[in-house]
């Protein structure tokens, strides 16, 4: 260059200083795109196929419950007197829990910035969306009479009868269609840029076609990063109340009702901290054995993984004192129904669910405050598997045992799940799953761009950044 | 029942299977026989008719599911049920006097001084009953009460409720709209049994109302508390939110298939049915389903008209028979014609549980009527709401019950044991001394109310003695 200014070498900061990076092993920029298209490029691996055909064969199942409980009724399930929701409303609710990690890794730790979401987003975001599907499943098939489900919605009809608005389940509808539609335009709009690379990279017509349609004639000019980086803020914006709102609604299904067990203020908070709770869980139990079997160690790293244990501490730790918060209130209240709710949940006949779920509620994440755990990762998922069936039982609890015995002793009943209530909620794994898998093959399962921006390469100060070391291509 | 003695009930059993019919093996008794109980006449031979002595019972170790309703039997010191001993009610300035309101739970302060009944909130529907001709009540006297169900029997029939059969029964789904709860208390080897009718209670600030999200169960102005069948999606989220559990739902097609044929689907291909296939038969004849024809006829005829018929995936309980209800306003307005008289006069309504009931533990009528029979029974110092403390204001109310036990007897208890039970859980008689609903004079602080009840307490237990 001219010789009147030296050029200024910065040093690289010590290595002391310096953060374990977000991308391990210097991968430049190129490479990153080549390892996660690799995913989707590479011909159909074999784990892939082993995968996809159980994960078939239930979805085929969840079809064949359905139909069955659509001709027949709902006493195909176990439901029965007293306890009138059972493992559809569980599970609903389970699965809605499930659907939380990813609006909120997105959303919430973007407007945090957060730079280590970027690894995790896409996939967390398809896991809240794939979640959110099998959550749908369950209020429309657990009316009575299907074909009038419509009747929740505000439709003008030759009726003149409006839905009721003090009902909770009717703000479900809206909580948890709002929260899904968002969630969808939400990973499409982040979906954009990495649709256009896919396309500008697919050798296929059809493929070229598809990428080529959805991608929206994205250019990477300035003017579409600027207007992209906007729409992504605001929808960030738009969709972190959400996160907190939809559990918080749900909740309400139980806690707007009147019995002993279900009325309770603290029921939002603590079901929005089970929820994410409950997404980090599933996240963890997908990501460590997809990062290995795709080969992208390199961009969802240890560090990761260990991030998302300690949220998974941090709300673990919430639902626990919520957990001693119930029971102390129930006493506090003086009222003998409250009391005998809470005795009966943990020494009457369901004693088992309320310790399974203390058990992998309480103490598996406690495990988490140990680095040579938080860094082992397969006790990591193991844990995580335990996590999220600790979930299941605290829906178990809340909704059976509470229902099962409450005002009126000569009335209560002891629930039994039916064959089909069991192979029903397998079968919303195998849609869970035949969603993923098709995800994985099509869409790249990490941000492209935003993994780049993260990068020493994409800061030019930086001693790696500019096109010296393989920044920009 | 003495010790080492058993009881069996003869002529239940049906194990004889004689035909074979199109959705399967039915017993000798037609299509409710089949399969049911067992038949205990191999005990009782010619020589011995009316005990089998000498019998031993073994155990099997094998397990064997009895269908019952009702499975739990202890009350936990709950005040549903409200006894007290004839000596100590009778003493009108013990606290015992008022022993069925003493029972409720205590407001938290400054609940009372609430103007709407210790309600935070106006009920709209006050507002509508002031305009309303009849406000329909019921009081049941658990006093006179015998516990002889021909009040759940009545219903049945009167109200078409199904009969859902034993496999249903043991899953907890029977339909009966009108039930008899009963509990068991004090010594194990040795209980005190009290029984009460559990029925839709018609409250006022009906908890299943406000939750259901298409408005199929509501209130009208004369404080029915309404169940649109037409309306209901089924989410049982009413039943849920029901206190008194007294909503039932129809998980399968009661009314039109068969009951041992509920769990086949009518879209499943091998479902024929002489020849046709039950979905093809469900298009031609909605209404039919899969109900043989002889017995279809039998079923349309055992029908009351003037009740519908529930579908699957509907929720149905106690409409206080409204049928009868619509039939006398009718009734009343044809007669009234021009003079606008349309106030059903007292006692013209029965509903088919009060007609059944020999005792006559059940009045229904008009409450704003302050000479009905209803309101009369309302207004003794008996009267209670059940689940008083979660002011739902039900429109149906019960007596409490005065046992009059004698002393010499060895069964003889100082007060019942639903009570003592009550006691034992940390509760004492509050003293109210004064009607449902009227605030006036509770200006004294609680420390004074708990001394009062001592004194009180003392003199009724030395009066209990002599």
């Amino acid at each position: 260059m001219s010789d009147h200014a030296p050029a200024i070498k910065l040093e690289a900061p010590p290595v002391e200083l310096e953060r374990e990076r977000l991308v391990s092993n210097n991968r430049d920029l190129g490479e990153i795109s080549d390892q996660i298209c690799d995913v989707m490029e590479r011909p159909n691996p074999l784990w892939w196929k082993i995968c996809m055909i159980p994960a078939l064969l239930l979805l085929s199942m969840l079809g064949a419950m359905v139909a069955y409980l659509v001709t027949v009724g709902v006493g195909v399930w176990g439901n029965q007197h007293p306890v009138m929701w059972g493992w559809a409303i569980i599970n609903f609710v389970w699965w809605i829990g499930i659907g939380h990690a990813g609006t909120l890794i997105s959303a919430i730790l973007f407007l945090l910035r957060q730079k280590w979401r970027t690894s995790i987003n896409r996939a967390s975001e398809a896991m809240t969306i794939f979640a959110v599907m099998c959550a749908g499943v369950y209020p429309l098939i657990h009316v009575g009479r299907i074909w009038y489900g419509w009747w929740l919605f505000p439709i003008p009809n030759s009726n003149d009868i409006w839905p009721q608005f003090r009902s909770p389940l009717m703000w479900d509808v809206f909580a948890v269609s709002t929260y899904f539609t968002v969630s969808v335009l939400f990973w499409y709009m982040g979906l954009i840029p990495d649709l256009a690379v896919m396309r500008d990279r697919c050798k296929k017509f059809i493929g070229k076609f598809a990428y080529g349609l959805f991608s929206l004639g994205w250019s990477g000019s300035n003017r579409h990063w600027r207007n992209y980086e906007k729409a992504y803020l605001i929808l960030a914006g738009l969709s972190t109340p959400l996160v907190l709102s939809v559990h918080s609604i749900v909740s309400l299904d139980f806690a707007v009702s009147q019995l002993p067990g279900w009325h309770t203020t603290i029921f939002p908070p603590y079901f929005v901290a089970g929820a994410v709770f409950s997404g980090f869980g599933m996240v963890l139990t997908l990501l460590i054995p997809l990062r290995t079997v795709c080969k992208l160690q390199d961009i969802i790293t240890v560090r990761h993984i260990e991030l998302c244990c300690k949220v998974t501490l941090t709300t673990g730790c919430i639902v626990g004192y919520a957990y001693f918060m119930e029971v102390f209130i129930a006493w506090y209240s003086g009222s003998s129904y409250e009391k005998y709710a809470f005795w009966n949940r943990a020494f009457g006949p369901y004693w088992w669910g309320y310790w399974a779920m203390i058990g992998c509620n309480v103490v598996v994440p406690q495990f988490f405050w140990f680095k040579s755990v938080r860094t082992n990762l397969w006790v990591v998922f193991f844990l995580s598997i335990l996590v999220n069936v600790g979930m299941w039982f605290e829906r178990f609890v809340i909704v059976v045992t509470t229902l099962a015995r409450e005002f009126i002793p000569a009335n209560w009943g002891y629930f039994n799940p039916s064959p089909v209530d069991i192979m029903t909620y397998l079968g919303t794994f195998g849609l869970f799953f035949t969603m993923f898998l098709l995800f994985l093959r099509f869409l790249p399962m990490i941000a492209i761009s935003e993994v780049k921006a993260v990068v020493p390469q994409a800061d030019p100060h930086h001693p790696l950044g500019g096109a010296e070391e393989g920044g920009h291509h | 029942m003495a010790d080492n003695v058993f009881g069996v009930a003869l002529g239940y059993g049906r194990d004889h299977v004689t035909e074979e019919s199109g959705s399967g093996r039915v017993g000798g008794t037609g299509r409710v026989g089949g399969g049911a109980g067992f038949n205990a006449y191999k005990l009782r031979g010619s020589d011995s008719l009316k005990h089998a002595v000498g019998v031993k019972l073994t155990r099997t170790g094998k397990r064997y599911q009895l269908a019952s309703t009702q499975e739990h039997g202890t009350i936990d010191g709950r005040s549903l049920i409200r006894e007290m001993n004839f000596d100590k009610f009778a003493d009108k300035d013990s606290e015992y006097a008022d022993f069925a309101k003493g029972m409720n739970m205590p407001h938290p302060p400054g609940m009372e001084e609430l103007p709407n009944h210790g309600l935070a909130y106006e009920n709209p529907l006050d507002e509508l009953r002031k305009n309303a001709t009849h406000s329909w009540g019921m009081a049941i006297d658990m006093n006179t009460c015998l516990g002889c169900n021909a009040c759940a029997l009545a219903c049945q029939s009167e109200n078409n409720v199904p009969i859902v059969g034993k496999d249903q029964v043991t899953k907890g789904r029977e339909m009966s709209w009108l039930r008899m709860d009963r509990y068991f208390s004090g010594d194990v080897n040795n209980p005190q049994m009290s029984h009460q009718v559990m029925v839709c209670q018609h409250c006022e600030a009906a908890p299943c109302e406000n939750v259901c999200p298409v408005n199929a169960t509501t209130h009208d102005d004369e404080g029915l508390n309404l169940m649109i069948y037409n309306r209901c999606v089924g989410t049982r989220y009413c039943s849920n939110n029901c206190p008194y559990k007294v909503r039932r739902f129809n998980y399968f097609d009661y009314n039109r298939r068969p009951l041992n044929d509920l769990y086949n689907s009518p879209a499943n291909p091998w479902n024929q049915k002489d020849g046709e296939w039950e979905l093809t038969r469900w298009v031609k004849d909605r209404s039919r389903g899969n109900v043989d024809d002889d017995q279809w006829d039998l079923l349309a005829l055992a029908r009351n008209p003037s009740v519908s018929v529930r579908m699957r995936g509907v929720m149905e309980k106690c409409t206080y028979c409204i049928q009868r209800i619509e039939g006398a306003k009718i009734a009343q307005k044809v007669k009234a014609g021009p003079s606008g008289d349309v106030e059903v006069p007292d006692g013209t309504i029965k509903t088919a549980c009060q007609q059944a009931c020999p005792a006559e533990a059940i009045a229904f009528g008009n409450i704003d009527d302050p000479e009905s029979k209803v309101s009369k029974l309302k207004a003794q110092a008996r009267d209670y709401d059940v689940l008083d403390y979660l002011a739902t204001r039900p429109r149906t109310t019960y007596l409490g019950r005065v046992r009059n036990p004698n002393p010499d007897m060895p069964d003889y208890r100082e007060t019942p044991e639903t009570f003592k039970e009550w006691k034992d859980h940390g509760n004492h008689l509050a003293h109210h001394g004064h009607g449902h609903g009227d605030s006036h004079g509770h200006d004294s602080d609680h420390g004074h109310d708990d001394d009062h009840d001592k004194e009180h307490g003392e003199q009724a237990g030395k009066g209990g003695h002599h």
